[in-house]
């Protein structure tokens, strides 16, 4: 996988975003940032963005559902939720229902933040290589199929 | 008379007599019983009334837990976003003071050199190796980046701790408020202290009109009703977007006074006036509001056992009526 990694976060917050742009500022992918839903539809629709970060709570838009309207464009996208309130029914939706992969609470610590962060990248680009691992097999097979069906025509 | 009917009448009298003596003994052991039952009674009541009061006590009090509830839970997500950026700058600081002590010790071995190195042919050498290192180095960290950037870091958790302060003391003005002075208070002259307090925040863009009434002492906590008009002030202020009036007026009515602050403001959407003295709703974004400004307005309303009620119209202003009692609530 050699595309570059984008990671966007979204959070109403410019103080937050500032220091995420910071902590991350060494990691092997780039930071987008948006402060409203609008702004993080735009952005996603410009770039190839793999990772989404979000805010839990924002004037215009719940985090989760901000999450659902973004996994229904971009479905291969893995989000993961940013919250300054942990409470155990949230947490339980934002997993069991919106399939959040990771869930981490403010205030953070940069180096947990920088580990999730990293994963989440690893297990898009092994979901994405098991697509093209399945696909180059699918493939083979007709191949293999086509080959066998000429070799039973020559015998 | 003969003898005989006298003593016959005499008799008869007697009978009476003692008939009504016992009739008054019963009545009077009925009496006693009574008053007796009556006794028991009233204790019964008293003791009714005393846990009364006291289940009321711990109702008040549950019911100022489930606030508090509230709040702590508020609270938390009003704190938790500062700290998080807070921390995290703090992270970054310390990564980014790493760097430049790097650029620093090597400028301090470039001069240490520079006074021990006595072959100039040499100090020529080395020295230009150690600025070509000293310069990659800087390169390598964009200190020019860093030094900005440590500027805007620290201007920016100085905001968050500025706004950490303003949430706790927020909140310690809303517990405070059944625990304060009350005193015999003039309301127009108090209102004229607030005014001149907030005097540079409303001075440039709103003309301010005093309509103060003869008003008698009320008995308030002065302290806490000028913080009242200063929020009322504030807000009337921060809904007039460009130029506009605030017209403060005061009245004495029956056994109440009525202060009203009106702005000619963008006024508040229907939608949302029922919510306006919930805590931690605000329109205002995070860094001017923290949304505890109007509950508290109205918790130090109530507990002087006065009203505050709202008018609004969007695009024309917004009247906030506070009715006080005179006699105020002795605490």
């Amino acid at each position: 996988m050699s595309t570059q990694h984008n990671l966007l976060c979204v959070d109403d917050e410019s103080g937050i975003l500032k220091s995420l742009i910071r902590a991350l500022r060494n990691e092997h992918f780039n930071v987008l940032t948006a402060s409203n839903s609008g702004e993080a539809l735009q952005l996603l629709s410009e770039n190839a963005v793999q990772v989404v970060l979000v805010d839990q709570h924002m004037p215009d838009i719940d985090g989760l559902n901000l999450i659902k309207k973004i996994k229904a464009q971009y479905p291969t996208i893995v989000p993961v939720i940013l919250s300054g309130l942990v409470d155990m029914e949230y947490v339980l939706a934002a997993i069991n229902r919106v399939d959040v992969q990771r869930f981490l609470a403010k205030p953070w610590h940069d180096e947990e933040l920088k580990t999730v962060l990293r994963q989440c990248f690893i297990y898009y680009d092994l979901a994405q290589s098991n697509v093209a691992l399945n696909d180059l097999v699918s493939q083979q097979k007709k191949q293999l199929e086509n080959l066998t069906a000429l070799l039973k025509g020559q015998g | 008379m003969s003898e005989k009917d006298l003593i016959a009448e005499n008799k008869a009298l007697m009978n009476a007599l003692s008939r009504e003596r016992k009739a008054r003994k019963l009545a009077e052991s009925l009496l006693e019983e009574r008053a007796v039952e009556l006794f028991l009674a009233n204790r019964e009541l008293e003791k009714t009334i005393k846990t009364l009061k006291s289940s009321n006590l711990q109702l008040l009090q549950s019911e100022k837990m489930a606030s508090v509830g509230q709040l702590a839970a508020g609270v938390a997500h009003e704190i938790n976003n500062p700290v998080g950026f807070i921390s995290s700058n703090l992270g970054t600081l310390r990564d980014y003071i790493e760097d430049v002590r790097q650029v620093i010790d090597a400028q301090k071995f470039s001069i240490k050199m520079g006074i021990e190195c006595t072959d100039a042919k040499r100090y020529v050498e080395i020295n230009a190796k150690v600025i070509a290192d000293l310069n990659a180095l800087i390169d390598k960290i964009d200190i020019d980046f860093l030094m900005v950037d440590i500027n805007d870091l620290l201007d920016e958790s100085i905001d968050g701790v500025n706004r950490i302060r303003r949430i706790v003391a927020d909140l310690l003005d809303f517990s405070r408020i059944n625990s304060a002075d009350y005193k015999n208070t003039d309301i127009n002259a108090l209102l004229d202290k607030t005014l001149s307090m907030a005097w540079n925040e409303l001075k440039y863009k709103t003309e301010v009109n005093r309509d103060f009434g003869e008003l008698p002492a009320v008995y308030c906590n002065d302290g806490k009703m000028a913080q009242v008009f200063l929020n009322l002030l504030l807000n009337a202020s921060h809904a007039i977007e460009e130029r506009g009036s605030i017209t403060i007026t005061t009245r004495h009515i029956g056994d109440d006074i009525s202060i009203m602050i009106a702005d000619s403001g963008e006024g508040i959407p229907k939608n949302i006036i029922s919510n306006i003295f919930d805590p931690f709703f605000t329109t205002k974004n995070v860094r001017e509001g923290t949304g505890l400004g109007l509950h508290i307005v109205r918790s130090v309303i109530e507990a002087h056992q006065g009203t505050i009620s709202v008018d609004s119209q969007v695009g024309q202003g917004t009247s906030f009526i506070i009715l006080l009692p005179v006699t105020g609530l002795d605490p």
